[in-house]
């Protein structure tokens, strides 16, 4: 996560103002939470333990004993607790707001070559332990350490894992000790997130870590409409920050070469497939949460909506070949320039022709100043 | 704009008074000419003399919720527009023009704009200024003892920043290109010299055809610069802790302290003192306050008030939805007061603080009794107030 994700997502001002007050937006607040924000967090926590559980139980054999079926499976976790971090971590209000947590699980984007120097100074130490390895700092936690340790260089074979070139001077247990703290302590995060939305109704989470100063206590519907423009807010936020950061960064349009690097998820190979998930999921927050009041006004600019979500999912599924790989291609390059073009109009689409509809105002020295 | 950028007029304040006008603190002055014009374009001005009255007259950038452009005058004191002026691109800040031969105001394009408007109060001509090609603005301008404007620039073709003085009847003269050897120069302001422009060097490269991206993060490098305008030269210059602190927006007192705000670059999980006190001899001091504080408005500040008689500044934080206060003696957090969106600030007639909201509501805030504390607001319709906002006193001549 950085700035511009942050500054165009929940902190940012979005305030209800006077039109909100025509449409009731408790039951789309309550659907999304209900059937989004609490089954994804409680995803995360799952998808998260069994990470947890596949990096112990491969770290728990001795280097001789260690199986490629272990060593995959624990590459396999990983993929699936990314993809179910991809169903939330859009979501910038609620408990997530309260300190940073959501650095425990993935920071990106991040400096290059952080989490590789800080990795290499924590292998040359012959004391490492799980306290030391927190103190190192985010670079090396959860999806972002984890994903370095178990992806980079070793391509998928346990042997390269144990040799890999990239740690000449790792011990297995070192190694382990590391990949067991990042995963650990973002398991513990994730289960915090996940109870904290449990235990609590469905509004409160909404009213932490966002200004909704235009919304009156005494006056539930106000509340509700304040909390469906976060909601929508941080939908527009995380399209615009597809388009900014997964593929602006990459493509680096402005200069020679692309950057593939910058991509999320570049070891793994699976920027993608981040993105694919991402989509699915705001496609369906804005199926639950707004399409009933974008369909009563409009009902083509709804279908251009889904149109507009459909054609994405279309144009990813026929990427062949990771981000990584298709920028080396001028080609693929160009391709992908394409693609963020489309997500570009559809970020638009929604923001300046559906969101005069539902009444919102999107912050503005918040969201664009300078 | 900002309230007092005319140096050399120690005895403004006296002059004011002279000419019978009613506000008390520190606000741009332009006197009324007469009409000598009756075409469209003198009334556009004409709406804008209206308010000659209002001691709370705040002009600035603005958009309506349909993201049409203007700018405009609004008088606070009533609750009422006095001007509103479609324009075709988003502008930014305003500087106030006020000599003995002129009566303008500047308004200046935002980054990568090229333009400037010009509205000439006593000739009731509105006259569009460009930068040359090449060139675009940063939405900055201030003015010298001599009443040349000053604005920053990107010479973009070449990738530097430059200080450009324009002078003349509606400064048609370009008199003076400054090389600042930085890229991004932002807010300026004069000192007391009123030769001295301490500018804030943002370090963002730009170029119109990216046109709101910022194209060199990994390499910038921001500065705070001081620059004598008559030797032509940068005499002084320092960078903040961390090249990715992007020296923006400023503010000086009448002993030349001057407030400079930042906003972060960096990883988001990074933090540093967003706001900074800079003396030459003594260079940046960062203020002090909470981790929590710093956190909160995350890696961003808008603009920058100095408050000279309570010793103190006050920071728009829109990112975070707050303003925060600190003291000028100390240098250490006072308060926060929670606001949507704020944007511009700047001293009404009684000496409290107008915050303008993208939310559209102007807020007035009292500082008087030790913590922030809400006076009164206008929420002013189909509004989005923009960055900077300034308050004019319109003397009758």
């Amino acid at each position: 996560m950085d700035l511009q994700r942050l500054c165009s997502a929940v902190f940012v001002s979005l305030i209800t103002i006077g039109q909100l007050q025509a449409a009731d937006w408790t039951e789309s607040v309550s659907t999304v939470t209900n059937d989004v924000i609490r089954p994804g967090y409680q995803a995360l926590e799952a998808s998260f333990s069994k990470l947890e559980s596949s990096a112990f139980g491969f770290c728990a054999k001795s280097p001789a004993q260690m199986s490629e079926i272990d060593y995959l499976a624990v590459r396999e976790a990983w993929k699936e607790a990314i993809l179910a971090w991809m169903q939330v971590s859009w979501i910038q209000f609620g408990p997530v707001s309260s300190g940073t947590p959501r650095f425990d699980i993935q920071i990106w984007p991040i400096r290059k070559g952080i989490t590789h120097k800080t990795v290499q100074r924590l292998l040359k130490d012959p004391e490492l332990n799980a306290e030391k390895v927190y103190q190192a700092g985010v670079s090396i936690r959860g999806l972002t350490g984890s994903e370095y340790l178990l992806f980079s260089g070793s391509g998928g074979k346990l042997s390269q894992y144990q040799q890999d070139a990239v740690f000449p001077d790792l011990s297995i247990s070192n190694r382990c000790l590391i990949l067991k703290g990042a995963v650990s302590n973002a398991s513990k995060t994730a289960e915090q997130l996940a109870s904290a939305w449990q235990s609590e109704d469905v509004i409160t989470p909404f009213t932490r870590g966002v200004d909704m100063l235009d919304s009156d206590p005494k006056d539930p519907s106000k509340v509700y409409g304040s909390a469906a423009s976060v909601l929508w807010n941080a939908l527009l936020a995380e399209i615009e920050f597809i388009q900014l950061r997964k593929l602006e960064g990459p493509l680096n349009l402005h200069g020679k070469k692309a950057k593939p690097t910058q991509s999320e998820s570049w070891r793994s190979l699976h920027s993608f497939d981040n993105i694919q998930a991402q989509l699915g999921l705001l496609r369906k927050v804005y199926q639950l949460g707004f399409e009933e009041v974008v369909k009563t006004k409009d009902t083509e600019l709804n279908k251009r909506v889904l149109s507009g979500f459909e054609g994405l999912s279309d144009q990813l599924k026929r990427f062949e070949q990771p981000i990584k790989l298709l920028l080396k291609d001028p080609q693929g390059r160009a391709d992908i320039a394409k693609f963020r073009d489309q997500i570009q109009a559809q970020y638009i689409l929604m923001r300046s022709d559906v969101t005069p509809i539902t009444g919102f105002v999107l912050g503005f020295n918040a969201n664009d100043g300078d | 704009m900002k309230k007092d950028r005319f140096p050399g007029r120690s005895d403004r304040r006296a002059f004011l008074k002279l000419l019978g006008v009613l506000a008390s603190y520190p606000a741009a002055s332009i006197s009324i000419a007469r009409a000598e014009r009756n075409d469209e374009q003198g009334r556009l001005l004409d709406d804008f003399l209206v308010g000659a009255t209002s001691p709370n007259l705040v002009i600035s950038a603005f958009d309506d919720f349909s993201g049409q452009h203007f700018i405009g005058a609004y008088d606070e004191s009533q609750s009422r527009w006095v001007a509103r002026v479609a324009v075709s691109r988003r502008y930014h800040a305003c500087t106030c023009r006020n000599t003995d031969d002129h009566n303008q105001l500047v308004f200046v394009a935002r980054r990568p704009g090229n333009q400037a408007i010009l509205l000439n109060l006593a000739t009731r001509r509105v006259v569009e200024l460009a930068a040359p090609e090449g060139r675009h603005f940063f939405g900055h301008a201030a003015i010298d003892r001599d009443g040349t404007v000053w604005f920053t620039e990107n010479d973009y073709q070449n990738n530097r920043g430059l200080l450009v003085g324009r002078a003349g009847e509606e400064l048609e003269q370009q008199v003076a290109s400054i090389d600042l050897e930085g890229i991004g120069p932002h807010e300026l302001a004069f000192l007391s010299d009123g030769i001295t422009a301490v500018v804030g060097l943002g370090g963002i490269e730009t170029h119109p055809d990216f046109p709101r991206k910022k194209l060199n993060l990994d390499t910038m490098q921001s500065e705070i610069l001081l620059v004598n305008t008559e030797r032509r030269e940068v005499v002084h210059r320092d960078q903040p802790p961390n090249p990715q602190l992007s020296l923006r927006h400023l503010d000086r007192n009448e002993r030349d302290q001057i407030v400079i705000a930042a906003q972060y670059q960096g990883p988001s999980y990074e933090q540093f003192p967003l706001v900074y006190s800079y003396h030459s001899e003594r260079g940046l001091q960062a203020m002090d306050a909470p981790e929590q504080v710093w956190r909160s408005m995350n890696q961003y500040i808008a603009s920058v008030q100095i408050h000279t008689s309570n010793n103190e500044v006050l920071v728009t934080c829109p990112r975070s939805n707050a303003v925060h206060r600190f003291s000028l003696t100390t240098l250490v957090w006072l308060d926060t007061y929670k606001l949507a969106d704020p944007g511009g600030v700047c001293l009404d007639s009684q000496g409290n603080y107008l915050v303008s909201c993208g939310t559209g509501k102007i807020v007035c805030l009292s500082s008087n009794n030790g913590r922030l504390t809400l006076e009164r607001e206008s929420r002013v319709g189909d509004t989005r107030w923009d960055n900077h906002m300034d308050r004019v006193v319109f003397a009758k001549a």
